[in-house]
């Protein structure tokens, strides 16, 4: 056992994006930061790997959707390697007819959709608008620090008397509107709104995506408005050339010129607490570090659990976490493909798009009835990219990766995965023959990944993507803990900065918000 | 022609209740019924002669003990029945069952799982706590949140400062009793799925929401909303009316005609009169006018404004607001008059809980079906089975030694995916209900005298209340408070001045049924000046 020799001012538990960001602005901010993350690469769930060789794709999650432009800039991503592939990424909605339905309020879509349904194209701009004005009037609330409930800090009042002015002047019918559809499904809320099938399912399944729940579970529509507003501080969705590893990348570079010492394969085997307070960690290596400030951007539950211990946190805390739901739901698939699959009724510039193949509203309903009781689902909703399109370096020339986020899959099944695995590989690859006939003869190699081997691979528990389902009880305030909120955390020094903070998403907002909440606390630490 | 203070449109516990408390505030007052009986939805027959039974609803009675004593109706004849809170059947052939006395009830519990009965002791409390916050709300008339007036704002910002003041782990507290679904609420008290689905039955029956729909758990709150804390600590009481649901009716009816008020039985109402704007009365449908200074409807608001008026008459937006409130029957009703007392070979002889009801639900997974099964317009091929045998608690519904069953079928659509309601199709759900009970209690087939089943659309054409649903409108959080049936008109107030809604479509709507009407009444009054 040896001391490390340098001194720092604060560790950061973990190198996923987010513990990435934190550092980066402790480190701008002048603070010495390390950072140790216990595999062999940075990013956890964000990163690009090899379906086989030659063929690079990203893989788990495969957009940039809502890393916001400040961040971007404030760590100059672009100037440390940060290329996109491409941006404003539209998102397509398949038909089975061939009449594949662009999602965009854009005038030239709207009135590709008048010629279908005049109502539903009036209703689509309208609606677009409506999400728009919501998702901006609660943005303040959604994507800044959760406000304080309590203590000399409490600024909650202040907050919501922001909020209560803020949804008045939305306007009477809109405020109005917003009441309803904050605890409302979204599958009444679009059976209310649209009436065009295709329409309902794909804004259903933007709502449902990533989430645990069905169209008619309510409180659904909020996911829509939540997304909008992490959205708001985006360029749109985008693709990162090289696939999502390139932000993390990007984001090494920028704090290796910031300063930031980087260790990877350094597992942290727990953080020392003396009276109350956390004043260093010890490495699996043995290695002992302190530093005035400890963030952690792994699994809160993992971070108060295991490194902190059950012995250093009181009872209820330990309950709470206990309590917090993660049921993992999104499969992904990736795949090898010697040549473009043919999607017919597709633009050739509309390859590249963001593409949702999506079952009828009854059919994703029955889709999350089956998820409920660990069956295969019959219809599958699914996400999908081909991201070679626009980014050729990913795959040999004139071949392709695609990648599929396959919605309602349970972590278990009857019979166990290993029956069962092929039988979604087959569903899957069949509805998506529906739309690309020539899929499955292109296929030169795939990986199915499950929850339990995101669990097992990105250290996620219940192979659930964001660290904590995001839900009226686990956000905000209350994420991921009422105790654990903001940051802080009942030991001084320690702070998490992690997905299963608020507000979530692959945003960085959490790093960067824990890192302000640190650096405001510089003093006492 | 006649004239009134104030016309109540329908019969129903709220109609009632709202010409109850006018009638004592002074005002004269004209209830008009559809049907030959009062009660609306509560209403009860007699199946055979000298066998009375509730024809729509189960028959317990959830009228608030403030309207009881406000309105004096135990001078009027009204007496409650104080009844353990029923028994589960479950499907290994055991039963889980709720006692009042909280020394037996957790003992029961214990049966099932050791660690529920403290669980018990935890929840009963934390649903007591939730009780207590929301039971002056059902008395509290809801003010519009949107309107843009000076007053509205000065109090969003006021209860704005309240709540940002509050405890945060109370809000968390509160936030996962009002957004978890039934299943993992429960799961923090209770290990025992027997323990679970006794509770997710008593809270989600009768409503859309299966175990695992989010904010399903704030449901289980209803059975304690009457309960008092210094209760011996055991399950909430089912409360009975002596004398079956008709007594209700008929204590309202006696207080009304005490004070002064009018009830006229077979009276349709097919128009509301208006003149410049405001309602001034109402037309039968035998032609007859009749005229007050407020009418105030106890139909459910698609009735109430889609029927009543001619829709060019209504304010922009209103219709469209209105067709958009969601009404889907969830319930069907069986009434069975036996010849002698069903057995439950399951259940000790002489067990008191039997007298709260038996439900048939063997366990979470399948209400959740069945539930999704609603959703798809499928009948339930496991259907959750209420069933009452009121009798029991009150012989006087019968003749000497026999009884009658009361069978309410949760999650039966109202419209099926792929046809109407047809008599085979009912016919097949009373036969698969039928089985299923005399799988629980062997012989009864043989002991029935004489059966009848409704399905939603039967309730429809009957009661009026459309699609079926005895709720009036689905008791979502996007349907419910200020949302009940929007913000403009859940507080009983309506566009057209003079009219005034009472029915469970407003907030509270099914909690405590007697809650709306004696809200709109107190609105009632003061604007006719009558405040008693």
């Amino acid at each position: 056992m040896r001391l490390a020799d340098r001194s720092f001012d604060a560790i950061v538990i973990g190198g996923g994006h987010n513990g990435l960001v934190a550092a980066c602005y402790l480190a701008k901010a002048g603070k010495r930061v390390i950072l140790f993350e216990a595999s062999d690469h940075l990013g956890g769930a964000v990163t690009t790997g090899e379906i086989t060789p030659d063929y690079m794709i990203s893989t788990a999650s495969h957009l940039i959707e809502a890393l916001p432009r400040r961040i971007e800039k404030e760590l100059k991503l672009s100037r440390n390697g940060l290329r996109f592939a491409a941006r404003n990424l539209p998102t397509i909605a398949l038909s089975r007819d061939k009449r594949h339905l662009v999602l965009s309020s854009r005038r030239r879509d709207i009135a590709a959709l008048r010629e279908w349904n005049a109502h539903d194209a009036a209703a689509l701009v309208e609606f677009s608008a409506r999400l728009k004005a919501y998702a901006a009037a609660l943005r303040p609330l959604l994507l800044g620090v959760p406000p304080s409930f309590t203590g000399p800090s409490s600024d909650a009042v202040t907050a919501l008397r922001r909020l209560v002015w803020r949804m008045r002047r939305l306007g009477q019918p809109s405020f109005e509107d917003l009441l309803r559809v904050l605890p409302a499904s979204i599958g009444d809320l679009v059976d209310a709104t649209f009436e065009t099938p295709l329409l309902r399912a794909a804004f259903a399944f933007e709502a449902l995506r990533g989430t645990a729940e069905g169209p008619y579970s309510p409180g659904t529509a909020f996911n829509l408005i939540y997304r909008r507003a992490l959205q708001l501080e985006t360029r749109g969705t985008s693709l990162p050339r090289g696939g999502m590893g390139a932000l993390v990348t990007a984001l090494r570079h920028s704090a290796e010129g910031l300063g930031v010492a980087i260790r990877t394969g350094a597992a942290v085997r727990c953080i020392i607490v003396e009276n109350n307070v956390a004043v260093g960690v010890e490495t699996v290596a043995g290695e002992f570090l302190r530093a005035p400030a400890i963030l952690s951007s792994v699994d809160p539950r993992a971070t108060m659990l295991d490194l902190v211990g059950a012995a250093n946190i009181d009872a209820g805390l330990a309950m709470r976490l206990a309590q917090t739901s993660r049921r993992g739901a999104t499969a992904k698939l990736n795949l090898a493909l010697d040549g473009l699959p043919t999607i017919s009724g597709l633009a050739p510039a509309e390859y590249g798009a963001r593409l949702l193949v999506v079952p009828s509203l009854g059919e994703l309903d029955q889709a999350f009835a089956s998820f409920k009781r660990g069956e295969v689902p019959a219809e599958l909703g699914m996400e999908v990219t081909i991201p070679s399109v626009a980014d050729t370096s990913l795959a040999p020339a004139g071949h392709h990766v695609m990648s599929v986020l396959i919605q309602h899959v349970p972590y278990e099944v009857a019979g166990g995965w290993t029956l069962q695995r092929d039988r979604l590989l087959d569903r899957v690859i069949e509805t998506l023959a529906r739309y690309a006939p020539d899929l499955r003869a292109r296929i030169i190699a795939g990986e199915m990944l499950l929850a339990p081997d995101i669990e097992a691979k990105f250290g996620l528990a219940g192979g659930e993507w964001h660290c904590g389902e995001m839900r009226p009880d686990q956000l905000l305030m209350f994420r991921p803990t009422p105790e654990l909120a903001r940051y802080r955390t009942p030991l001084r020094g320690l702070y998490l900065c992690g997905a299963g903070s608020h507000p979530g998403g692959i945003s960085g907002l959490a790093g960067q918000l824990a890192a302000r909440t640190v650096l405001s606390e510089g003093g006492r630490a | 022609m006649e004239r009134h203070d104030a016309i109540i449109i329908g019969g129903g516990l709220n109609g009632l209740t709202a010409a109850a408390y006018l009638a004592r505030f002074g005002a004269r007052v004209l209830v008009l019924e559809r049907n030959a009986a009062l009660g609306g939805a509560d209403a009860s027959y007699e199946i055979v002669p000298g066998f009375n039974i509730a024809r729509y609803n189960l028959g317990i009675s959830t009228l608030p003990a403030r309207i009881v004593s406000e309105l004096d109706l135990a001078r009027y004849g009204l007496r409650f029945i104080r009844v353990d809170g029923g028994i589960s059947l479950l499907k290994d052939g055991g039963y889980i069952a709720s006692y009042r006395d909280g020394v037996i009830h957790r003992r029961e519990l214990a049966r099932h799982s050791l660690k529920d009965a403290d669980g018990w002791t935890r929840f009963r409390r934390d649903m007591l706590r939730g009780a207590q916050q929301l039971r002056p709300l059902l008395a509290t008339t809801m003010s519009d949140p949107t309107r843009r007036s000076f007053s509205t704002l000065r109090r969003l910002l006021s209860t704005a400062s309240r709540w940002g003041a509050r405890d945060v782990d109370e809000l968390h507290e509160l936030t996962r009793l009002w957004t978890l679904s039934c299943a993992e609420f429960l799961d923090a008290y209770f290990h025992s799925d027997a323990v679970k689905t006794r509770l997710a039955g008593d809270a989600l029956a009768g409503t859309s929401l299966g175990p695992h729909a989010p904010t399903g758990a704030r449901h289980l709150i209803g059975a304690f909303i009457d309960e008092m804390a210094t209760a011996s600590g055991g399950a909430p009481a089912r409360v009975l009316a002596s004398g079956g649901p008709a007594a209700v009716a008929g204590a309202l009816r006696a207080a009304i005609e005490a004070h002064g008020g009018t009830i006229r039985t077979d009276a349709e109402v097919t128009d509301v009169l208006l003149r410049e704007g405001a309602a001034r009365g109402v037309v039968l449908a035998n032609g007859e006018e009749i005229q007050a200074r407020a009418v105030v409807s106890d139909l459910d608001l698609k009735r109430t404004f889609l029927a009543l008026f001619p829709w060019s008459a209504l304010p922009g937006g209103l219709v469209e607001k209105v067709g958009r409130f969601r009404m889907r029957g969830v319930s069907a009703k069986i009434n069975i008059a036996l010849d002698s007392a069903p057995e439950f070979p399951a259940v000790p002889a002489g067990c008191p809980a039997l007298l709260g009801g038996v439900r048939l639900a063997s366990s979470l997974d399948e209400m959740d079906r069945a539930a999704d099964d609603w959703r798809d317009g499928i009948p339930p091929r496991v259907p959750l089975i209420d069933m009452l045998i009121p009798t029991l608690a009150d012989p006087t519904l019968a003749p000497h030694g026999r009884h009658v069953l009361s069978v309410a079928v949760h999650y039966v659509p109202e419209s099926l995916h792929d046809g109407a309601w047809t008599g085979e199709r009912r016919d097949e759900l009373t036969d698969l209900v039928v089985d299923r009970i005399a799988e629980a209690s062997p012989g009864i087939k043989d002991r029935i005298v004489a059966l009848e089943m409704l399905t939603p659309p039967d309730i429809e054409s009957e009661v009026g209340v459309t699609g079926g649903d005895l709720s009036h409108g689905e008791t979502t959080l996007d349907q419910s408070f200020f949302n009940r049936p929007s913000p403009a008109l859940a507080g009983y107030e309506t566009p057209i001045r003079n009219l005034y809604l009472c029915s469970q479509s407003v907030h509270p709507g099914p909690l405590g049924v007697g809650n709306a009407g004696a809200n709109a009444a107190a609105l009632v009054a003061a604007a006719l000046g009558k405040r008693g």
